[in-house]
């Protein structure tokens, strides 16, 4: 459901392959993610090119990525439709997460 | 006055197939970003359904009834499951008010800030959740 491409500087860009994040398939969605930081990437840009709905399911899932990954990296959301960044402001995760409008952007800020 | 009726048994599989042919119905008679209200709140709705009221029942059967007039669109979700709490609307937080890091919970909140009214019945043993979006308010 995911695909994953790994940059020199240890970042890992995800890119979900599928259509809507929703309570069908937040899970598994975090369990394939949870793999990857347990295996140590710690620094990743999960691209919502291919997505154009979220909900609150996938939302606690995305909070769930964020808490697991802690002060030990980060993660940065790129490439969000209009659809899901009015839902990330109407459940406030705007304020949360940092939103980049294409994973390049997301590398070049993490870079720094 | 435009009425269509929607039927899914209590499975979450079935959720979002429900809402794209909702979305279809529904496109024509809304604009883009009232539109996206009224699928989150669907969602959030028939999610708390599935996931709670009908917990354990996968093959309850949940109804959605679109209606349109001139003011707006209103959408009725039925189901056989367990009643909800009193109050559990009015007393649900709202988004300001949850905590960031929580991973749930966010359900009832997203309902109420993307919903103009909402108004939950128990009649004759099932939940009867209204949920009217009038013309021209985004939240």
């Amino acid at each position: 459901m995911i695909t994953t491409n790994y940059h020199a500087d240890g970042i890992c860009v995800i890119a979900p392959q599928f259509e809507r994040l929703t309570a069908a398939n937040a899970d598994s969605f975090k369990t394939e993610v949870l793999a990857l930081i347990q295996e140590g990437r710690t620094r990743m840009v999960i691209d919502f090119a291919r997505v154009s709905m979220v909900d609150s399911s996938g939302i606690g899932a995305l909070v769930g990525l964020l808490k697991k990954v802690g002060n030990r990296g980060e993660i940065a959301i790129s490439a969000l439709s209009d659809n899901v960044a009015q839902v990330f402001r109407i459940t406030r995760m705007d304020r949360v997460f940092k939103i980049f409008p294409d994973s390049h952007g997301a590398l070049s800020s993490m870079d720094t | 006055m435009l009425a269509r009726c929607f039927r899914i048994s209590a499975r979450i599989s079935e959720v979002d197939p429900l809402i794209l042919r909702l979305m279809a119905a529904v496109e024509p008679m809304i604009s883009a970003e009232r539109l996206l209200s009224l699928e989150l709140a669907a969602i959030e709705a028939l999610t708390n359904v599935v996931l709670h009221g009908c917990a354990g029942q996968p093959d309850a059967i949940i109804q959605v009834e679109l209606s349109a007039n001139p003011d707006g669109l209103s959408l009725l979700i039925s189901d056989p499951g367990v009643p909800m709490k009193d109050g559990l609307f009015e007393n649900a937080l709202d988004l300001d008010q949850i905590d960031p890091s929580s991973e749930s919970g966010r359900g009832l909140a997203t309902i109420k800030a993307c919903a103009d009214v909402v108004v939950y019945t128990r009649k004759a043993d099932r939940n009867s959740l209204t949920l009217t979006f009038r013309s021209g308010r985004n939240p």
